[in-house]
């Protein structure tokens, strides 16, 4: 399991490391032929797709597990697995739950005990996209690049195949990105004659009108809500604000760039909008996702960042009461920066413990495929990687608003892409959240954890 | 009477029942409200979740005890009842003979022996888990019953020796003695004799680790991967989906597993305090 | 029925029936105890060195490597990580943290504790009910409570803060698991609320085993409660309660779920306690090595202070 090699970033990806137990003679490689994706039965019309070259998997029935992390909404895993068990009658997938997105350490702790141990308790995985380096750095990862090419790729955003890819190499199969952005209750807008903000300045100003003028009809109002808890999600809302003020954690040749002025000016603007404009309540030390949703969509918020899923929610009667109210736009942006999204979402990737590698990547591709990304977008509201589905009719017609804000998706940032990246999260949640509770001064909290990040990033 | 006979009359029959009462009053108020709470969410519908005011539901719903119980979730409560009571009988066994042996038979080293159990509970669990599912792994006993009762047995081992040594301790010689002249061997007085007498040690140790089996997490979790072999504590931080976190739900699916341990608690209480008393004299 | 077969235990002073048994015991007891004694602890010992001894040592091995899993090191390091310890400001933080949560929850947990078992200690008719309610907090799984207090502690919708604004003591919502100043001192409260239970019922027990007439000699002689309870409970308790208060202080050290299904450790580390930075530290920074580290200074601070507890109360513990 030890193995002091990284992946060369210089060879080329679709170079085996290691021999699989089936063939694959690229000499058979079609350029056209049967495609895995088109004709799965789960949708009305297949449209054609690229061709994708054919795997060749194993004759006799061979079974792969398959750990699917919990979404919201309906669990889409249970028709996908039934439609690729039929498509592909001798594979087996056994499921392994995982547990939900607010779960993230508990995934993190079940992955990194199975991989670490090599046990082959499962053959595909999915994981959150800041993972891929770590797990790929470790060495727990197969590549699924001798299994795939170019043409396969070329139905993905870039920025989609970058999020799993490490040094080079890829490094898993894309699923969904999510983005942060700016939830707003139209109706208070309108009823103080504003638009969506498109600065913070303007944010701020159309936060303290409106708190004013609402004041005595619902006092329990607040103005700007976001998550700033000691937590993986504040460093996806730092990456947002950072961008805005036109900074960012890493700067261009890969260093830590947290004592800029920009930086400074970013997280002076947050320890503003709580103790200085007081649009934001202090409680936003204590959240995270949900604790930020529950009072924006109890009527309680005039603004909210968060991820896509809360769309969904704000319009389902039985769990909010600003139904029809709601309106989504970019997050805004600051002085000297621009509108930042943070780029999240899960990805599949496979267990280089795995006895069945081609079968493994034929189940990654086709949870990766244009009809099952259709699926996600249609029933979970999943933001693709691939912009054919956007352009599907079905997506278009029930979820216009993953249509609407698809700019958003397109131009995600990721957080740091690196191996160290988790210790450089834990440094930077103690020492962001310590500025916005008021434990250090801003100065204090910037070139603390810049020291921090140049010890974790000057290991290499 | 003079001023101070008054003042002690005054003091003994109205002040301290008054102050009894109040301090009574107040530590059950502080333990049961929570509770309360718990129950009232678990009745509200959704959207009433995050909203304050009404404290109570309006109306009240049985939907989250529904879902919760018309769902797998069952399966759960039949797997921590399998690998509870199982560790519980286990552990119990083991522990008692350890336990005889320390507290009646001549063992050499018994204090060491006492903190060498004792020890096993000062490591934190986190940091063994990795080497632990190695082992659980080599023995092929991932998601098995077995993987989780193994683990567990041996956390508890230390609970059941030392609060059974005392008891065992505590047996009065002559007793032995008797049981001794009549013929019996070491092991039958261990058999016939010392357990009867042992009774309250052996209920006290059995509920203790029955809850805490019940309750345990982080094994649960890592050494598991399907609901067939998941337990209930595993099965609540399954409620969660993305990231909404269902609290109506989970204060159901709380109460629905929490009433079964107050319930069994309810039952033997009368033996648990008798238990507890001796496990704290060890020495 | 003399004292010496009570099961709750014999006073101190019972010197003389125990000389009088040893006295009595036949010449040909022996060979066969002694082996049967060692077979009937094998089995125990056998499973927790199957089980944990392995895991322990691999333990206190990797705690000498510089292991990372995300980047494949493994290589032997010597006292590295443990010096590496003493200069973590975030590891001196968690352990100051645990050493605050641990004292605080125990001082709390003792006091109303002790408060809940005198009161449970009279006879009222509805003990056995008085018993089972006390007992609910324990009985309900640390996730849950974890969960539960979460949701009442919660800053925007949390009714701990309903009724704080209903009854003016505050105008201002609290910021109770935001604010680095409080939060650690909530989550006190929230793990007094869950092992007070146990504690009292601990005591309880202690308080039955002191009889009664040594109390009925008291009143004769005109003692108050208040001497009662100074000159005759408090030292005939203390065997119970220091055991107690030890066990509880090993429970509390390693407080894990509470801090991690609420704070995270957060707000500004101030909720961070030694399990939650190991368990960061191993497995969300694969940094196995260095967490190992974490865990071996745990188990030793936590050996140390049983070893100091007994050896100090030793012999007041050895007389009951």
């Amino acid at each position: 399991m030890v193995n002091n090699s990284l992946p060369d970033p210089a060879s080329a990806s679709v170079d085996s490391e290691e021999k699989s137990p089936t063939e694959i003679s690229r000499a058979t490689l079609l350029k056209t032929g049967a495609v895995l994706a088109a004709g799965i039965g789960l949708g009305a019309q297949a449209k054609p797709v690229s061709a994708s070259p054919a795997i060749q998997v194993s004759p006799s029935t061979v079974t792969i597990r398959f750990a699917g992390v919990k979404t919201n909404g309906t669990q889409p895993w249970p028709s996908l697995i039934a439609a690729f068990e039929k498509q592909n009658p001798t594979i087996k997938v056994e499921f392994i739950p995982m547990q939900s997105f607010s779960e993230s350490t508990s995934n993190h702790e079940f992955l990194v005990t199975n991989l670490a141990s090599g046990s082959g308790q499962m053959d595909v995985l999915t994981g959150d996209v800041i993972w891929v380096p770590e797990f790929y750095g470790a060495g727990w990862l197969l590549s699924p690049a001798q299994y795939m090419t170019k043409s396969d790729l070329v139905g993905y955003y870039p920025g989609a195949v970058n999020a799993v890819s490490y040094l080079g190499k890829l490094a898993g199969v894309p699923w969904y990105v999510d983005g942060g952005m700016l939830y707003y209750r139209k109706d208070l807008l309108s009823k103080y004659h504003f638009t969506a903000p498109t600065t913070y300045d303007q944010l701020v100003h159309q936060s303290q009108v409106i708190l004013q003028g609402e004041r005595s009809a619902n006092p329990n109002l607040m103005g700007f809500l976001w998550q700033a808890a000691q937590a993986e999600v504040l460093v996806c809302d730092w990456v947002e604000f950072l961008g805005a003020f036109g900074g960012s954690v890493l700067n261009a040749k890969g260093l830590p760039s947290m004592n800029t002025s920009q930086a400074t000016a970013a997280l002076t603007f947050l320890h503003d909008l709580i103790y200085k404009y007081k649009i934001s309540p202090p409680a936003v030390t204590s959240m995270v996702e949900e604790p930020s949703r529950i009072p924006f969509t109890q009527g309680n918020a005039i603004f909210l960042r968060n991820w896509s899923y809360v769309y969904g929610i704000a319009q389902d009667p039985t769990q909010s009461k600003v139904v029809g109210k709601v309106g989504v736009v970019p997050l805004p942006h600051g002085a000297g920066g621009h509108s930042t999204s943070n780029e999240g979402g899960f990805q599949y990737m496979i267990a280089k413990s795995t006895k069945h590698p081609a079968e493994s990547v034929v189940l990654a591709k086709f949870l990766s495929s244009l009809e099952s990304q259709v699926y996600f977008a249609t029933n979970n509201g999943f933001s693709p990687t691939r912009p054919a589905v956007l352009a599907d009719p079905r997506v278009q017609q029930a979820q216009p608003f993953l249509v609407k804000l698809r700019s958003i998706f397109e131009h995600l940032s990721p957080r740091p892409v690196s191996g160290k990246y988790p210790q450089m999260s834990l440094a930077l949640q103690a020492d962001l959240s310590a500025a916005l509770s008021n434990a250090l001064p801003v100065n204090q909290a910037l070139s603390d954890v810049q020291l921090r990040l140049e010890q974790i990033t000057g290991q290499i | 009477m003079t001023g101070r006979q008054r003042l002690a009359y005054w003091q003994q029959r109205r002040i301290w029942p008054g102050l009894t009462v109040v301090a009574l009053v107040t530590l059950l108020a502080f333990i049961l409200t929570p509770f309360l709470w718990l129950i009232i969410t678990s009745l509200k519908p959704d959207n009433q979740l995050g909203q304050l005011p009404p404290i109570l539901p309006q109306p009240p719903t049985l939907a989250h005890y529904q879902n919760i119980l018309f769902s797998p979730f069952a399966h759960y409560i039949w797997n921590s009842c399998v690998v509870a009571t199982t560790t519980t009988l286990v552990s119990i066994a083991l522990g008692a003979a350890a336990a005889y042996a320390l507290g009646q038979l001549p063992i050499r080293g018994k204090i060491s022996v006492l903190v060498f159990f004792l020890a096993i509970s000062m490591f934190p669990p986190i940091s063994i888990v990795v080497p632990l599912f190695q082992f659980i792994q080599s023995a092929g006993l991932y998601n098995t019953y077995s993987g989780l009762v193994i683990p567990y047995i041996t956390f508890s081992l230390p609970l059941s020796v030392w609060v059974l040594t005392a008891f065992f301790r505590e047996m009065p010689r002559e007793v032995a003695e008797a049981a001794r002249m009549d013929g019996c061997g070491v092991l039958g007085t261990f058999w016939r004799i010392a357990i009867p007498l042992a009774v309250p040690g052996l209920f006290t140790t059995a509920i203790l680790t029955f809850i805490a089996a019940w309750n345990e997490f982080l094994f649960a979790f890592t050494f598991t991967n399907s609901i067939a072999h998941q337990t209930v504590t595993v099965g609540l931080s399954f409620l969660s989906s993305g990231y909404y976190i269902p609290w109506g739900d989970i204060c159901a699916a709380a109460v629905i597993v929490t009433l079964p341990l107050i319930l069994i608690v309810l039952i033997f209480q009368r033996y648990i305090i008798r238990g507890i008393t001796a496990g704290a004299l060890v020495g | 029925m003399n004292q010496s077969q009570s099961p709750v235990g014999t006073l101190p002073g019972s010197a003389a029936p125990l000389a009088s048994r040893m006295k009595r015991r036949p010449a040909w007891r022996g060979k066969e105890e002694h082996i049967v004694g060692y077979l009937l602890l094998l089995p125990a010992i056998v499973l927790v060195c199957a089980v944990t001894v392995f895991p322990l040592l691999r333990t206190f091995q990797v705690s000498f490597t510089n292991q990372v899993l995300a980047e494949q090191t493994s290589a032997y390091i010597g006292l590295q990580n443990y010096h590496l310890l003493t200069q973590d400001f975030f590891f001196k933080k968690a352990y100051e943290n645990t050493w605050t949560f641990s004292l605080w929850s125990l001082a709390g947990e003792t006091v109303l504790g002790l408060i809940l078992a005198l009161l449970m200690n009279r006879p009222w008719r509805f003990r056995g009910w008085l018993r089972a309610a006390v007992l609910i907090p324990w009985a309900v799984p640390d996730i849950v409570s974890a969960r539960l207090w979460t949701w009442i502690y919660d800053g925007t919708y949390g009714v701990l803060n309903f009724i704080v604004q209903s009854l003016h003591i505050s105008s201002q919502k609290v910021n109770w698991l935001g604010d680095p100043q409080i939060a650690l001192h909530a989550l006190i409260i929230a793990d007094v609320w869950k092992t007070t239970p146990f504690m009292a019922l601990l005591l309880l027990a202690g308080l039955q085993s002191i009889p009664a007439p040594l109390y009925e000699a008291a009143a004769v002689d005109g003692a108050s409660g208040l001497t009662a309870f100074r000159v005759i409970t408090l030292p005939l308790l203390t065997p119970v309660l220091v055991i107690a208060m030890l066990m509880r202080f090993l429970g509390a050290f390693q407080i894990f779920t509470l801090i991690f299904a609420s704070t995270e450790g957060g707000p500004a580390g101030s909720t961070e306690t030694m399990s939650t930075y190991t368990y960061k530290t191993m497995f969300s920074a694969t940094q196995f090595g260095y967490g190992a580290a974490m865990a071996v200074v745990l188990f030793a601070t936590l050996l140390l202070v049983t070893m100091v507890t007994l050896a100090i109360f030793g012999r007041r513990l050895n007389q009951a």
